[in-house]
């Protein structure tokens, strides 16, 4: 089969902003955060997809509306090849049901007034994945699977540690036997300790289940470790793709190279850190969304459209600028999965 | 509240159990008044009008010959009721709206705040007043008034609350676990909501009550002569002077429910980590 498991294909996601009398009154249009801007992207069965990019870049909206959580406000979400939006109630269960998502604040992603126990219980019921006899046992093989014991059943998510919460979290995606995992910064609220063991747990459950993961984050040095591929996002729209290994060998966007460069321990490549702060989602400039933070801008990438795909069909970047192959001091240093 | 266990109860700060005591004393003496109070609360006796207390009449007897003390007793029937019952109505019909209008949005939420607004924009005890003298005096017109006025605060606080629920994580898990709204607004939403409804209902409580028993000293609210606590001080502030007792302990009462909600409601938004 090659149809993607899931797929987006110029995917856009605008937030309209509230607008005031005085607005109206001076005849000015409805300002709108632009937080996806037409992102085609597909995640294969079974792989690992990490989406990077700085906070503000629209990946976590882009990861809500590839689970049809927010509304896309163009383009089209395909699971299987067939389109999410405007699916009956029906479908829409079925995909809730293959599609699931874990969150960045462990915490705040569970309800603070049930119990651990009846939240799992909860999401079995609901979709009649288990039969009420077998509850009991079915949420604590649950808990065994993320490494929880099942004495911590019966707590509430205020007596449980932030790792704790994840675990539960993950372990809710997990009741519904999901073909696609989102983890939406599902580790920057941890400390580096269980950050490591999280994201052992997902790669475990990965390969258990065979599960296709998105990891969202700021941190490519996290994801590289991850992923089989990844995608760098900046100011809504993608800037490069490609597998993992390549994109950090070979980074062709002056971005991912600035990116690559801030990883710590690989930092000594040449000094290309990004400088100042990306461009309001609102007022997007025109051209490519990076040009005022790019030192290699040229006229072409300050007007027009948008730079164009460039690249083949495994590793593609979004530039002006192809840069032609050959290593840069970055290559050797990277050890990669 | 849900899944309120002996522990949590334990957790309680003690003026919230002196609070909690002196409550469940008065519900007590309302429920067993027939039993506590020594003499009929409402039957005349001219022969022994206006005694001071006394070995027989501990609080002594009003104009009537009646019993202060039993007519204290049998009044606290009204007043609790009073209080909990409006507390039950407005509680109930602002979750509804509140929880609704944060939860739907839209042209609906600006329709409700609208007419809470224009509700709110009316000082509380005139337009009371005023749906009472429509209505004609008596229970039924007190909580047909308090229902059409009273929701509004707790419409506030639980739309508040739901508005920011509703972009929680937890929320957004719920759609994403494929559960109806109806659902997540009922089963999440609301029982994570309603904390903050919960302590201000309890010195709403206390408003009720003495709004109550000020609308009856009025002549809106519960008629003579019927024992109500805001009737007797009506009805002794003619004989002040004389018979101090008269007015002094159905006063005296009405201060010590309302500080028992009050105290109850401190030790309540304590531990629900919300305030008043």
């Amino acid at each position: 089969m090659n149809v993607p498991l899931l797929e987006v294909e110029n995917l856009v996601v605008h937030f309209p902003l509230p607008r005031g009398v005085g607005d109206m009154a001076a005849g000015r249009p409805r300002r709108v955060v632009r937080a996806v801007n037409g992102v085609s992207l597909a995640v294969r069965r079974g792989e690992a997809l990490g989406i990077v990019g700085e906070s503000g870049c629209g990946k976590s909206t882009l990861g809500r509306a590839m689970l049809h959580l927010v509304p896309a406000t163009s383009g089209h979400v395909r699971l299987d090849g067939r389109v999410v939006a405007g699916l009956d109630r029906e479908g829409l269960t079925g995909l809730r049901r293959r599609a699931q998502i874990v969150f960045q604040d462990p915490h705040a992603s569970l309800d603070p007034r049930q119990t651990v126990r009846r939240a799992l219980a909860e999401v079995l019921t609901l979709h009649r994945l288990c039969p009420r006899d077998a509850m009991g046992r079915t949420v604590d093989r649950l808990l065994e699977r993320v490494g929880l014991s099942a004495a911590l059943g019966d707590r509430r998510p205020g007596s449980l540690s932030g790792g704790q919460c994840q675990r539960v979290g993950i372990a809710r995606a997990l009741a519904l036997n999901p073909d696609i995992l989102v983890a939406d910064e599902c580790v920057s609220a941890l400390d580096v300790s269980i950050q490591a063991q999280i994201l052992n747990l997902l790669l475990d459950l990965q390969a258990e289940t065979g599960m296709a993961i998105v990891f969202i984050s700021h941190d490519l040095g996290v994801v590289r470790h991850l992923c089989h591929r990844v995608a760098i996002m900046y100011l809504g729209r993608l800037v490069e793709e490609g597998p993992a290994e390549v994109v950090l060998r070979d980074p062709r966007h002056p971005y991912t190279r600035a990116l690559i460069a801030s990883i710590p321990g690989l930092g000594h490549g040449p000094k290309t850190a990004v400088q100042g702060e990306p461009s309001s989602p609102i007022d997007l400039p025109a051209g490519c969304a990076f040009h005022r933070r790019c030192a290699e801008a040229m006229e072409v990438c300050r007007g027009g459209a948008p730079p164009a795909r460039q690249g083949n069909a495994e590793h593609g970047t979004w530039c002006h600028l192809p840069r032609a192959g050959g290593t840069t001091p970055i290559a050797q240093e990277t050890g990669l999965r | 509240m849900s899944g309120a266990s002996l522990a949590e109860v334990a957790r309680l700060p003690r003026l919230a159990i002196v609070g909690g005591a002196m409550i469940l004393a008065w519900i007590m003496v309302a429920l067993l008044a027939p039993w506590f109070a020594p003499f009929d609360p409402i039957e005349q006796d001219l022969t022994r009008t206006l005694l001071p207390p006394n070995l027989q009449h501990w609080l002594g007897t009003d104009n009537y010959g009646r019993d202060v003390l039993s007519r204290l007793i049998w009044g606290a029937r009204l007043d609790l009721q009073m209080g909990l019952v409006a507390v039950a109505i407005t509680f109930s019909i602002g979750t509804v709206i509140g929880a609704i209008a944060g939860y739907v949005g839209g042209f609906l939420d600006t329709l409700l705040m609208r007419l809470l607004d224009v509700t709110i924009s009316f000082p509380f005890f005139v337009l009371m007043i005023a749906i009472i003298s429509v209505l004609g005096s008596g229970l039924a017109g007190f909580y047909i008034a308090v229902a059409l006025v009273g929701w509004v605060s707790y419409a506030r606080i639980v739309r508040a609350r739901t508005l920011v629920l509703r972009q929680s994580d937890f929320v957004l898990a719920a759609r994403s676990l494929g559960f109806r709204p109806a659902r997540i607004l009922l089963r999440h939403i609301v029982p994570n909501a309603i904390a903050p409804a919960v302590v201000f209902s309890m010195s709403d409580a206390v408003l009720y009550i003495l709004l109550g028993s000020s609308l009856s000293y009025l002549g809106l609210g519960v008629e003579p002569p019927t024992a109500e606590w805001g009737v007797m001080i009506a009805e002794g502030q003619t004989y002040i002077a004389t018979a101090w007792w008269m007015t002094t302990f159905p006063g005296f009462a009405i201060a010590l429910l309302a500080l028992a909600f009050s105290l109850f409601a401190d030790g309540l938004a304590e531990v629900l980590g919300t305030s008043t």
